[in-house]
């Protein structure tokens, strides 16, 4: 026992005897100005861009980052409580760019832009850095996009379909569920072999509260990250925030892992950066905007990414959210990100209101790459979907004017009524890509169109507990070949029937008769 | 083309560099005449700004701020200034000294930007810090 405290103590000592006093020749300058979060500085002649700074303070010193250099003159950020920050303070440079911790330890916490915990869960401890702007991976390292990613939710999986590596932006009004598919997606990672990483921009705090509680019930923090610049932060850390989050994902990417990243709102994040922008005096352009805010995004967005084998084959699939006012996608911010990203996700407040929901536009949605990452018994399933759904959305507008319309007509607005139906999907029930695969598969084969419309989400319902029950064999099958082969169709076709033998309320040619 | 007051005072520090008194004279006289005839001369606070400031960077003095807690002793002083002459190429070094005993010991070296902190309470400060990493 006495043997361990001697050891600590000459442990003690050693680290005394080791520590030497260095004199560095630091560069300090003085605040000249402080307004809104911004200060302007004179002096710090060797500052570079994005720099950290350091200023004294009485309490405590606040960081910032410089973000303008002009003649005479410093322009930065204060990240951080600016009301200690006084005209004449003193300001340090750290010859660092600016940088957050990242790691393994990450994961499970909810932390603010700078990596510093937000949870209560305890001081993370890692001592891996990776800077917040990192140019994007070039041409040589990238591969095309060819694995899902699952987001378990029907409408997305068969008619927009995501891709690892793939930049998908959801857009839609406010309150219609664009965070809602995120936070299913998340929880469908689940297993899956992704780590996720949900970056907040100016959101309520009580929402990140909510989506982390579903989070932790669903099992889904295990590999989950939230990064998080509320909305009562200063604008500076809402404009570093998706950055940092990047920076983050860019771990497990060097890693040769998959990343699923959320950016929670572009829009907000774009409103930041005006804000600091105009406090900077840069010119403001279209809508105030400065003229450098479609590379704001566009360099975030590169920054996802499918590494080739040879550069360890990592992904970073990005979901950038957008919000529209009153469903305009023209104006300026919505058409830059559309125009980055590899298809969009199209949130219709019509539809929400309808009740369909998710809301998404079958016809605007659209994913330019996804297609070729589709497993090949969705792929078969999906063209026709994509199809049946067109049609229906034609017709349906057709058919209101008159009611003289031909069977073959008929049959496709039925089918279409069903097809909306199985589109409808409960908030936090992702489903697995197999089931999905059997819904659609056997609407196709005209397996439902016996069961009355209103009747269908519970058909559904209850053929996936019959096939849990019965049909386990044939699903694993296609789980593994991720096909479908003609035998494989027979036997989904006889276990529909099968379960079709247990209900009651379908349409039988002697109760179409009695309803005439 | 417009001449900032910056240019005019780089100019005006060029000029002047090496110069007899006579001839200093002589530069700034036509210096005022060819400020009226751009009808710059309202710039003229701004230029000798500007000058001042290119000729504490350039010129050969140095103007440091010692900070101590206690008096110090001429010979320490003697050697902070050959210190400062080697790392900043200046020919004389301008001290003024301060007291301050909130930094217990050591000295903070103050010039232009740049600040050389060797005090105590710094040591102690970075000290504490290891020792809780």
């Amino acid at each position: 026992m006495s043997n361990t405290k001697d050891f600590i103590v000459e442990q003690i000592k050693q680290q005394i005897s080791d520590f030497k006093t260095s004199v560095k020749e630091e560069t300090v300058g003085q605040v000249l100005q402080v307004s809104d979060g911004i200060a302007i500085i004179s002096g710090l002649n060797d500052a570079m861009m994005s720099e950290i700074l350091e200023f004294q303070t009485e309490k405590e010193s606040v960081a910032g980052v410089v973000l303008n250099l002009e003649d005479n003159s410093v322009g930065a950020i204060i990240l951080g409580d600016y009301t200690l920050v006084k005209e004449g303070s003193e300001v340090r440079c750290t010859k660092k760019i600016l940088e957050v911790p990242v790691g393994e330890a990450m994961i499970g916490r909810v932390i603010d832009p700078l990596g510093q915990p937000l949870d209560g869960k305890g001081k993370i401890s890692t001592n891996e850095f990776n800077p917040i702007e990192k140019i994007a991976p070039g041409v040589i390292t990238r591969q095309s996009v060819f694995e899902p990613v699952q987001t378990g939710i029907k409408a997305i999986d068969s008619m927009v379909p995501i891709g690892r590596g793939q930049r998908e932006l959801i857009i839609g009004d406010r309150q219609i569920g664009k965070t809602a598919i995120a936070v299913d997606a998340i929880i469908n990672q689940k297993g899956q072999n992704m780590k996720c990483i949900y970056v907040a921009i100016g959101q309520k705090e009580s929402k990140i509260a909510t989506i982390v509680a579903k989070l932790e019930e669903h099992g889904a923090m295990e590999y989950t990250t939230i990064v998080l610049a509320g909305a009562s932060k200063p604008a500076s850390l809402s404009y570093i925030a998706p950055y940092a989050g990047c920076a983050i994902a860019e771990y497990f990417l060097a890693k040769g892992e998959d990343v699923l990243i959320i950016y929670d709102d572009l829009s907000k994040h774009a409103n930041s950066y005006r804000e600091l922008s105009l406090l900077l005096r840069r010119a403001p352009g279209r809508e105030a905007y400065p003229g450098d805010v479609f590379y704001l995004h566009s360099r975030l967005l590169e920054r996802a990414c499918k590494l080739s084998k040879e550069f360890g084959g990592g992904s970073i699939t990005a979901l950038p959210i957008i919000e529209t006012q009153a469903g305009d996608v023209s104006a300026y911010i919505p058409t830059n990100v559309i125009s980055i990203t590899d298809g969009q996700i199209y949130l219709e407040s019509d539809m929400f209101y309808q009740g369909n929901r998710p809301a998404v536009n079958a016809g605007l949605s659209v994913s330019r790459v996804g297609s070729a990452a589709q497993t090949k018994a969705m792929k078969k399933v999906a063209g026709k979907i994509r199809l049946e759904a067109a049609q229906y959305r034609e017709l349906a507008a057709f058919a209101q004017f008159g009611s003289d319309l031909d069977i073959e007509t008929k049959k496709k607005l039925e089918r279409g009524k069903r097809l909306t139906e199985i589109f409808k999907q409960e908030q936090y029930s992702p489903l697995e890509m197999v089931k999905q695969v059997l819904i659609f598969f056997s609407l196709l084969n005209g397996l439902l169109d016996n069961v009355p419309v209103e009747k269908i989400r519970e058909f559904e319902a209850g053929l996936f507990a019959y096939t849990d029950q019965s049909g386990d064999k044939i699903m694993d099958q296609i789980r593994k070949s991720g096909a479908l082969d003609e035998q494989i169709e027979k036997e989904l076709i006889d276990l529909v029937n099968d379960y079709k033998e247990n209900v009651d309320y379908l349409i039988t040619k002697e109760s179409k008769k009695e309803e005439e | 083309m417009k001449i900032s007051a910056k240019q005019y005072a780089t100019a005006l520090f060029e000029l002047t560099q090496d110069q007899s008194e006579a001839e200093i004279k002589k530069i700034i006289a036509r210096l005022i005449q060819f400020l009226s005839e751009k009808q710059a001369l309202k710039k003229l606070p701004e230029i000798i700004r500007y000058f001042e400031k290119i000729w504490q960077d350039n010129g050969t003095i140095l103007t440091a701020e010692i900070t101590s807690a206690r008096e110090l002793d001429p010979s320490i002083l003697q050697i902070i200034k050959t210190h400062l002459q080697k790392t900043t190429n200046k020919k004389e070094i301008e001290v003024t000294t301060q007291i301050n005993q909130n930094i217990l010991g050591g000295v903070i070296i103050k010039y232009h930007d740049k600040i050389l902190d060797a005090s105590l309470k710094t040591n102690l400060h970075r000290f504490k810090n290891k020792l809780s990493e």
